[in-house]
């Protein structure tokens, strides 16, 4: 489990990195677009998968 | 009957002869699993928007913020490096009581409610940034195409290696725009 959690660090910040390159491509406020877009995108995936999580970890 | 050491997990051997089953025994370890990936896959795009202040809004403080806020010298960039662990010491304690006290009146959101407010959070962060610099564009501070990104401020010439060449990330090397 620890692996995973660790593995799933790593592949953030390679893509962090990945998505860094746009940073001199598109203007800084399309960039920080894409961010806002990204982390509300996760934040809906986690929101609907809320259900599923609650009954897959009792307890937490 | 109601055993306090319920909570602890499954792991740990119970004194209890007839030991409660832990809830997590009742789910299917492909849901686990499951739960596990979907939280993992959902980390790494959190990540990918935290570790951003390692290196575009590093730039970004560098090029377009003011670094004689409230000063008349650039200090901002000493105290950039200590805010991120200050906050974690200020607000630590004061977010775990809030979820102590809403766990007296039984609403403490699940960890996974938790994990989506933080995405909530950091989405408003980038959405703050992203209205920075759309207000900085209309009034030409920030270049539509951000290949420079160095604001024009009369100030800016204070800051210490601020009319060196821009150095930005692109595959990951240094370049230089005026050389592109």
């Amino acid at each position: 489990m620890m692996g995973g959690w660790f593995l799933s660090l790593s592949l953030g910040g390679k893509f962090s990195g990945v998505i860094g390159v746009y940073w001199n491509r598109w203007s800084h406020a399309t960039f920080f677009a894409a961010l806002t877009a990204l982390s509300l995108a996760a934040a809906g995936v986690l929101f609907v998968l809320l259900r599923f999580l609650r009954k897959s970890m009792p307890g937490v | 009957m109601e055993d306090p050491q319920r909570k602890s997990g499954a792991g740990g051997a119970p004194a209890a002869p007839a030991a409660p089953r832990h809830p997590i025994e009742d789910v299917p370890p492909l849901h686990r699993v499951f739960a596990l990936a979907a939280i993992f896959i959902v980390g790494i795009a959190f990540w990918m928007v935290f570790w951003q202040n390692g290196s575009t809004l590093a730039l970004w403080a560098k090029n377009n913020t003011d670094w004689t806020l409230f000063t008349d010298r650039p200090v901002a960039g000493m105290i950039q490096a200590a805010i991120n662990p200050a906050f974690i010491i200020l607000f630590g304690i004061p977010v775990a009581s809030l979820w102590k006290r809403l766990d007296r009146r039984g609403l403490e959101p699940s960890t996974p409610m938790k994990m989506c407010l933080g995405l909530v959070c950091a989405s408003a962060a980038s959405a703050v940034l992203w209205a920075a610099a759309l207000a900085g564009a209309t009034r030409g501070a920030s270049p539509a195409s951000g290949s420079s990104g160095r604001t024009p401020s009369s100030r800016s010439a204070t800051v210490p290696f601020g009319d060196g060449p821009f150095v930005g990330i692109e595959g990951g090397t240094p370049t230089i725009p005026g050389a592109r």
